[in-house]
């Protein structure tokens, strides 16, 4: 009951993060000052995701071998 | 070359489409021939070919095709310049995503990402995503550009049609599921669909930091502003040394753009006024609705058309009849709940009917570049239907949009080669009472004998029924004025 209550509470406070820096961002936001391409918005955005996401690619990598390593060793014991 | 190039044909630069003797032929440039042959050897276009998800398509060789085909091919060959020429398939009924209720975009994004995913296995992709590029076969969607396929590096992590596919079938979707704005409202006057500054002016502030609005709008529009106008640098294409690494990003993009579509995918309840009316067991005993059934039933085996055009077809029971007795069917009504319905049953019961989101009273304007580029409902309509359904219909015509009886015969006229199933409802029928709202001097001289001298000039009477107990009449007729040359 206790475990279930603390990771929900974890959960409560990581969206209120969120919610804050998305409402920060949304405050900071500057009024367009010159013609925007339309796309480039979604373009930038989706190269910020595939930083991470390409990131993502070496932490799996690493993760996968050490499972790999890990259960040779335990083949081989 | 005796062929008319298709209006709606001319912004891919690798090649176009002509039309000659009720055939599509797509002329292909000398230099997009290569890619093009590679994709239609691939396992991918093969499974899609097999599955009807791909238009039929043939490479026509001059050696082997008839002779008046052969000059054809030659034209084209020689004095076009083309460097390949296909024959495609040619889809009964052409239709336009503004025509489409919610879930017929739905399915048609659906398939352009399976596309885009299965020919990147091969190492294609997609040079755009945008619902003009599908067309339905009765309920199936149906891509049809194929020179929208080309080769990509193996290398490149990023799907340049992102932001199109949001702006054409995402936007729209999440649109008209959180705010009820209609397809057409949003695609008519817009070719390349909702951008995200437009959509992010709509926005609740709670749309605006959350899924799927968070993603698709928010960010793309704050982000954008952060973007100089004359910074070309993040348009660059950029190429990373590790292949696994861009595959395994493309398909993450992939994974989150599939998230964000089931995010937004239409209700399969929605309600709407129109959406109980077949339902609502107030305007037909069960008794009167078996006449009516039965004379409609009574039409399609004596007539066995081939193509059935069912005007304000509401739930569809009458598009669905005709599709089980043979008929390639569009179904057309002025309500997106209940053509998303028609469709929803069709599909489930592999039946061939085509729903459209079209209103009779304002019909789909042509449209695009001259007025050219997609042509009207009544352009694609006219006379190519055996026979057309306006059943219960007639009345809201009269009544609410005030067209004279005779304005709508002219109209059916154009509309059927040869037979018209119609139902006249008189101004005693309690619901022509409801929509007089107090216009009952208008319309109290609407007799059958009016009705009936209002169809003369176009139309022969084949069988009329009276529906006992009701203020309701169905007639067969058939045209007796000769089709039009046009």
């Amino acid at each position: 009951m206790l475990k279930q209550i603390t990771s929900r509470g974890k959960a409560l406070m990581a969206l209120r993060w969120w919610v804050t820096v998305l409402i920060l961002v949304a405050a900071c936001e500057r009024p367009l000052a010159a013609y925007t391409d339309p796309g480039s918005g979604a373009l930038l955005w989706q190269l910020i995701i595939a930083a991470f996401v390409g990131a993502m690619f070496y932490v799996r990598r690493i993760a996968h071998w050490i499972r790999n390593r890990y259960q040779h060793r335990n083949d081989a014991g | 070359m005796t062929g008319s190039v298709l209006r709606s044909s001319f912004r891919d630069p690798a090649g176009y489409v002509v039309s000659q003797g009720g055939h599509l032929f797509r002329l292909v440039r000398p230099e997009a021939v290569s890619e093009l042959t590679e994709f239609l050897h691939s396992h991918a276009c093969r499974k899609l070919l097999e599955e009807g998800q791909l238009v039929g398509s043939t490479v026509l060789d001059p050696q082997t095709c008839e002779p008046d085909l052969a000059a054809f091919l030659h034209d084209c060959l020689n004095r076009c310049g083309a460097g390949m020429v296909l024959e495609h398939e040619r889809i009964f009924f052409p239709s336009f995503p503004y025509e489409w209720p919610p879930e017929m975009l739905y399915a048609a994004a659906e398939l352009t990402l399976d596309l885009a995913e299965i020919s990147l296995q091969e190492g294609f992709g997609l040079k755009d995503a945008t619902p003009y590029n599908v067309l339905f076969r009765g309920t199936q969607p149906v891509f049809v550009d194929l020179l929208s396929l080309e080769r990509r590096h193996p290398g490149d992590p990023t799907w340049r049609p992102y932001a199109q596919f949001i702006r054409t079938f995402l936007l729209p979707l999440a649109l008209y599921k959180y705010y009820g704005l209609r397809l057409d409202q949003m695609l008519l006057s817009r070719r390349d669909g909702v951008e995200p500054e437009d959509a992010y002016r709509l926005l609740k502030f709670r749309h605006k930091i959350l899924p799927p609005f968070l993603t698709l709008v928010s960010l793309p529009k704050w982000l954008g502003t952060a973007v100089r106008a004359d910074d070309s640098t993040i348009y660059k294409q950029r190429i990373l040394a590790r292949q696994e690494k861009a595959q395994f990003i493309l398909r993450s993009t992939f994974r989150g753009l599939r998230r964000s579509l089931r995010h937004s995918r239409p209700k399969p309840s929605g309600d709407s006024t129109w959406s109980g009316y077949m339902h609502g067991g107030n305007i037909y005993s069960s008794a009167q609705f078996n006449a009516k059934r039965d004379f409609v039933r009574q039409v399609l085996s004596d007539h066995k058309p081939e193509r059935v055009l069912d005007v304000g077809c509401n739930t569809g029971y009458f598009s669905l009849l005709a599709a089980e007795m043979g008929a390639s069917v569009v179904a057309i009504d002025q309500d997106p709940v209940v053509v998303g319905e028609v469709w929803r049953t069709a599909k489930s019961r592999n039946l061939d009917v085509l729903p459209l989101v079209v209103d009779l009273n304002r019909p789909t304007p042509a449209i695009g570049w001259q007025n050219e580029e997609c042509p009207s409902f009544l352009d694609r309509a006219k006379e190519r239907f055996d026979t057309v359904f306006m059943l219960a219909v007639v009345h809201h015509m009269i009544v609410t949009e005030r067209v004279p009886l005779a304005r709508i015969f002219d109209l059916a006229a154009k509309l059927t080669k040869d037979l018209l199933v119609i139902e006249f409802v008189g101004p005693g029928d309690p619901m022509f009472q409801r929509l007089l709202r107090g216009r009952d001097e208008l319309h109290k001289g609407l007799t059958p004998e009016v009705f009936e001298s209002s169809f003369l000039q176009h139309f022969e009477i084949v069988r009329c029924q009276i529906i006992e107990g009701t203020h309701r009449r169905l007639y067969l007729l058939r045209k007796t004025t000769p089709p039009s040359s046009g």
